[in-house]
């Protein structure tokens, strides 16, 4: 589904990802893991055309990908960005925003399919006409996760989509996202969100090794072998 | 009513003295900065004024079509430069942008002026060509810089919002389209304001100049609802232009702003 081939990314001067490697397929989990500064987000962000790239190939659905083909890989992903800094607008605006843009125009959600994603992701349902600034860190991120879900994308990136969650709502964001419904790319340091993803990635220093093979098991995904 | 009274040397400058009142008291308050600025600002304004003033005197005799349009394409890119650099940006590219916007909209709007409002025997005629466009560029210098200076600052204060929404799939107009609105409000609503309370308010400089050079006071009135016109359909028409052009040069192919456009803080 996703193919990356000898990707290099320089920043300002400075190589930050190292000729990477990889292929994603269709029902993945994926989890990149490793310290901050790693390149994680730089990956992440490199696969919707946030980031450019100065050397490598970046094949989606098999067609490469470049600025010209970039709008449809992005309508096929749902990005979850790790701060989630919102314009200063109801959850009701934030949510309806993407339905503004020319892609989503004839797809807006119902008020009730609205309130249930929220239900789902142990959001109250009167939350719809607060503001988004007016709601704790771990609200904003279950809202965010909330509009990338309702545009129900065959692929989400998350970039550390648990990192302001407390239990409970882990567990709610780790049922609606890893059920292999769709195939997921993301970057964590949450143990429980790492044991569930099929495949991991360790990032250091720009460069990308899978560590270990994981398989379905009891409980979620265990080591194989 | 007769010509303009010639002011005197002498007087201006016994006028001009009056300022040694607000400079001393400033001394006296210990505010050296404001003094300082005061008296570098005073100092300027005097000088350029004279200058142009001797400058435009020779403009206006020699009237020559050529040297006019020459002198407004200096105008233009003085402005523009300082446009750019108080904006917080730096780039070839939009310096090019910034000229394009502002030639075309000072060229169609005083155009529009002269043919429309003034019908001179030249449109270009220094005495006309000059003060008009000269008053139009002055007010999108203040416009422009507003608008540039908000769009960019507030692309980089939302950039994760500004990001999410491309990576989301909204081209790259419908994600900067919240800083688009807000560089036009915040650059037209000073205007909007001015208009709103001219005339009640303070006397505006063209139609205050006009009545002490021996104008009636409602040929004044006119000219300066057709300046103020003006002034506000050369100051959009720069601004969406600007803005339109940036969506092209300020950003890469993917549609993620290009950071090398803005002035790093410490530079």
């Amino acid at each position: 589904m996703i193919t990356l081939r000898n990707i290099c990314v320089t920043y300002q001067g400075v190589q930050v990802l190292h000729d990477l490697s990889v292929d994603i397929n269709t029902g993945d989990s994926a989890v990149l893991v490793g310290p901050s500064g790693g390149g994680k987000s730089t990956l992440l962000k490199l696969l919707l055309g946030g980031v450019s790239w100065d050397k490598g190939e970046y094949q989606f659905q098999r067609e490469t990908v470049t600025p010209e083909t970039i709008a449809t890989v992005r309508t096929h992903c749902g990005y979850i960005a790790q701060e989630s800094r919102f314009l200063d607008a109801s959850v009701r605006e934030t949510l309806l925003r993407p339905y503004s843009f020319a892609a989503y125009r004839s797809c807006r959600p119902s008020e009730e399919t609205m309130n249930m994603q929220l239900e789902q992701l142990l959001l109250p349902d009167n939350v719809l006409d607060k503001k988004v600034t007016a709601l704790s860190g771990g609200q904003r991120q279950r809202v965010n996760i909330a509009r990338t879900l309702l545009l129900n994308p065959s692929v989400i990136i998350a970039d550390e989509p648990t990192s302001a969650l407390d239990d409970e709502s882990t567990d709610a964001v780790i049922a609606l996202l890893l059920n292999g419904q769709k195939t997921v790319i993301s970057s964590s340091h949450d143990s429980r969100w790492i044991s569930r993803c099929s495949r991991v990635f360790t990032m250091e220093h720009g460069h990308m090794f899978e560590t270990v093979a994981m398989e379905e098991g009891e409980g979620g995904y265990v080591q194989r072998g | 009513m007769s010509s303009v009274v010639d002011i005197s040397l002498a007087n201006l400058l016994g006028f001009v003295s009056l300022l040694l009142l607000p400079l001393l008291l400033l001394q006296r308050w210990q505010l050296i900065d404001v003094s300082k600025d005061m008296v570098i600002s005073i100092g300027r304004m005097v000088a350029q004024l004279l200058l142009v003033g001797l400058y435009l005197k020779y403009l206006f005799e020699l009237n020559h079509t050529v040297v006019n349009i020459v002198w407004l394409l200096i105008m233009m890119t003085v402005a523009n430069t300082n446009i750019v650099r108080r904006a917080g940006l730096r780039s070839m590219k939009l310096l090019v942008i910034t000229q394009i916007s502002l030639l075309l909209s000072i060229t169609v709007v005083t155009g529009l002026f002269l043919v429309v409002l003034v019908q001179p025997d030249s449109l270009f005629d220094a005495r006309y060509l000059i003060p008009i466009a000269g008053m139009l560029l002055g007010n999108c210098l203040q416009g422009n810089i507003r608008a540039l200076e908000v769009f960019f600052g507030e692309l980089k204060d939302q950039e994760e919002a500004y990001l999410s929404d491309l990576l989301l799939g909204a081209t790259v107009r419908e994600a900067v389209e919240p800083a688009l609105k807000k560089a036009f409000r915040s650059s037209l609503t000073p205007i909007l304001g001015s208009m709103a309370t001219l005339g009640i308010v303070f006397l505006p400089g063209m139609m205050t100049g006009q009545i002490l050079g021996g104008a009636l006071p409602f040929i004044a009135a006119k000219y300066q609802i057709g300046i103020m016109v003006g002034i506000f359909m050369a100051v959009f028409c720069a601004i969406a232009l600007n803005l339109q052009l940036c969506l092209r040069v300020a950003f890469n192919p993917f549609g993620v702003l290009d950071k090398s456009v803005l002035l790093q803080q410490s530079e």
